[in-house]
């Protein structure tokens, strides 16, 4: 019988984890604002204000600013998958809540805890087929000449996060966070 | 048969109490394995494809900016203005809930967020003043749901993704029916305190609150005016307006440290890991039922039963009614949005008219139980029995439910500012 509580060394792994996917989802967020505030500020204003000062200012936006922000868009956003689901605000619905018995609310977690890690590991695994296609092809980042399966492996990334997660939360059911709902 | 096995698949995962991400995958990957080619690397694939549009950065930005500026005192700023522009009318402090949570909706872009940081000043004060308690509570929980008609609203940004609607036109649409129901909403709160006496209006104070209000005032021009006046496009506007909500709550109302902006970000990060696997999956599922011609399909089935755009409409809003009262916003509009919006096309409905109709049934879903959200978070933020809050909401229920009926019949309040 598995006790209900992690041992320490998983739990700091977690925390560990957790706090490296929070820094990469904040880095990753704040580089999108900066990225498109840069692009207009330079499009609506220092090159206006360039031109009208008499300099040859060429072209003031930033080069592919929009490209990078989404490639931060997909790290951040696979990096906040784990983040989420380490905090318990995935979005679940709530409407067959009650058609099992409040007795069996227990046991239904662990397994639902169970189910998602094996669908989130699944998902991981045609994530890392689809990057190592993409890898193989040799497709690259427009703008930027990079590989693009760099960024592309943030999605198999997240979702084998999320998967590990479910797992422990199953086998040790104390680490699973209380459910909270996503502010809407 | 393989339908209704999809549908059981549906259910057992709903009792299993999954995630909806994970309700959606396994719907794809069934589909895929039974009426596709068993390529399951395709759903990655397609959710990379979907990802990938520039829209999408709307939503971060919007969520990290309202979320800055909820941290901060901006709610407290705007409210203390409001209250000072109507305190010579009866039943003032219920018409200040009113318009500052719509003032604040557009800033924050969140029912929620709005309910709370309105609520926690305006709900107390009001108590204090001498309204009832069952009228407090309801203002402040029904007028936090503009925040998703009032633009910037993600649900709206989320609407026009699933359905390729431009978000320019879904914002200036929300503009007029939000007013419609601000003025319903309000027009209630000064008849439901027809008997108490208004206040002289004190300048001095009106001064003060816009000295030190100013800023946060100017938010929602320079989010909404950037946009309208088409000098950005909706994602450039909430880069701009970030960039605005740091430097006054960093530099002038001096709330942010870089350790709040730390967390406030990874609050964003929570909301964003929950919304965007899910956007893209559900932005997959639209690729494979287009795919698979099932809106096509549903637009004949809709033609052999409903034979009038009239009968259609009044479907769908007793059928969106219901579906509010057990989903929340962002999963109906995920899931039903890509499916409705063409039979309501083959029915004359404007795509832009639709959306938000759509929008105005999800937003009296979030005072309608079991699941209303405001509902949810208010028992928790107020401290009230569920009985009290439900009552509370009814007539605001009855108020909203008048505003849709005229937002659906009269397409101009949509559509006349595009």
């Amino acid at each position: 019988m598995t006790s209900n509580a992690a041992p320490v060394a998983v739990t700091r792994l977690l925390s560990g984890w957790h706090l490296l996917e929070r820094w990469v989802a904040v880095i990753a967020f704040t580089i999108i604002g900066v990225l498109v505030f840069s692009d207009v500020a330079g499009r609506e204003f220092i090159g206006p204000v360039g031109n009208a000062l008499g300099f040859d200012m060429g072209a003031t936006g930033i080069y592919g600013a929009r490209k990078l922000s989404l490639f931060m868009l997909v790290i951040g956003a696979f990096a906040g998958l784990g983040v989420s689901v380490a905090t318990g605000t995935q979005i679940v619905p709530r409407i067959a809540f009650k058609w099992v018995p409040e007795s069996w609310g227990a046991p239904v977690d662990r397994l639902a805890n169970l189910f998602s890690g094996v669908l989130f590991f699944a998902v991981a695994f045609y994530g890392y087929v689809f990057v190592e296609s993409s890898r193989q092809i040799g497709t690259i980042m427009p703008g930027i000449d990079w590989p693009v399966w760099i960024i592309q492996s943030a999605i198999p990334i997240g979702f084998a996060s999320a998967g590990v997660r479910y797992f422990i939360f199953a086998i040790w059911p104390d680490t699973a966070p209380v459910r909270e709902e996503t502010p809407e | 048969m393989t339908a209704f096995a999809l549908l059981a698949l549906v259910l057992a995962l709903l009792v299993l109490r999954q995630p909806l991400t994970v309700i959606l995958i396994s719907a794809i990957a069934y589909v895929h394995i039974f009426w596709g080619h068993g390529y399951l690397d395709y759903i990655v694939e397609d959710m990379w494809v979907s990802l990938n549009k520039e829209l999408i950065l709307a939503v971060p930005l919007f969520l990290l900016c309202g979320a800055v500026m909820t941290e901060g005192s901006a709610a407290r700023r705007l409210v203390r203005i409001v209250r000072a522009l109507t305190a010579p009318t009866r039943g003032g402090l219920g018409v200040a809930a009113i318009i500052s949570c719509a003032v604040f909706a557009a800033i924050s872009g969140s029912s929620i967020v709005t309910m709370i940081a309105v609520g926690s000043v305006l709900y107390p004060a009001m108590k204090e003043a001498g309204y009832t308690n069952r009228f407090a509570l309801g203002t402040v929980v029904s007028g936090g749901t503009l925040g998703i008609i009032i633009p910037p609203s993600i649900p709206l940004i989320l609407y026009g993704l699933v359905t390729e609607t431009s978000i320019v036109d879904l914002f200036l649409a929300g503009v007029l029916p939000g007013l419609v129901l601000i003025v319903l909403m309000m027009t209630y709160a000064i008849w439901a305190n027809r008997h108490r006496p208004a206040q002289k209006m004190d300048w001095a104070e009106l001064g003060v609150a816009v000295k030190t209000g100013i800023w946060a005032a100017l938010f929602p021009i320079i989010l909404l005016g950037g946009i309208y006046s088409g000098y950005y496009s909706p994602t450039e506007s909430a880069a701009v307006a970030l960039v605005y909500a740091v430097l006054i709550e960093f530099f002038i109302h001096r709330e942010m440290t870089l350790r709040k902006y730390f967390n406030v970000v990874t609050e964003t990060a929570k909301l964003g890991g929950a919304l965007f696997p899910l956007i893209a999956v559900a932005l997959s599922l639209n690729l494979i039922l287009t795919e698979y011609r099932v809106p096509a399909q549903m637009v004949e089935l809709a033609g052999l039963y409903i034979d009038s755009p009239l009968a259609f409409i009044l479907i769908v809003n007793l059928l969106l009614l219901a579906v509010g009262a057990f989903m929340t916003t962002n999963e109906a509009i995920l899931i039903l949005g890509p499916i409705l919006m063409p039979v309501a096309l083959a029915y004359g409905f404007h795509p832009v008219h639709f959306g938000i109709i759509m929008i105005v049934n999800l937003e009296i879903g979030y005072l309608t139980p079991p699941v209303g959200m405001n509902l949810m978070v208010a028992l928790v933020t107020f401290k009230q029995k569920f009985s009290e809050v439900v009552m509370s909401v009814l007539p605001y229920i009855a108020v909203m439910v008048i505003g849709l009926i005229i937002i659906t019949a009269v397409p101009w309040l949509s559509l006349g500012l595009l």
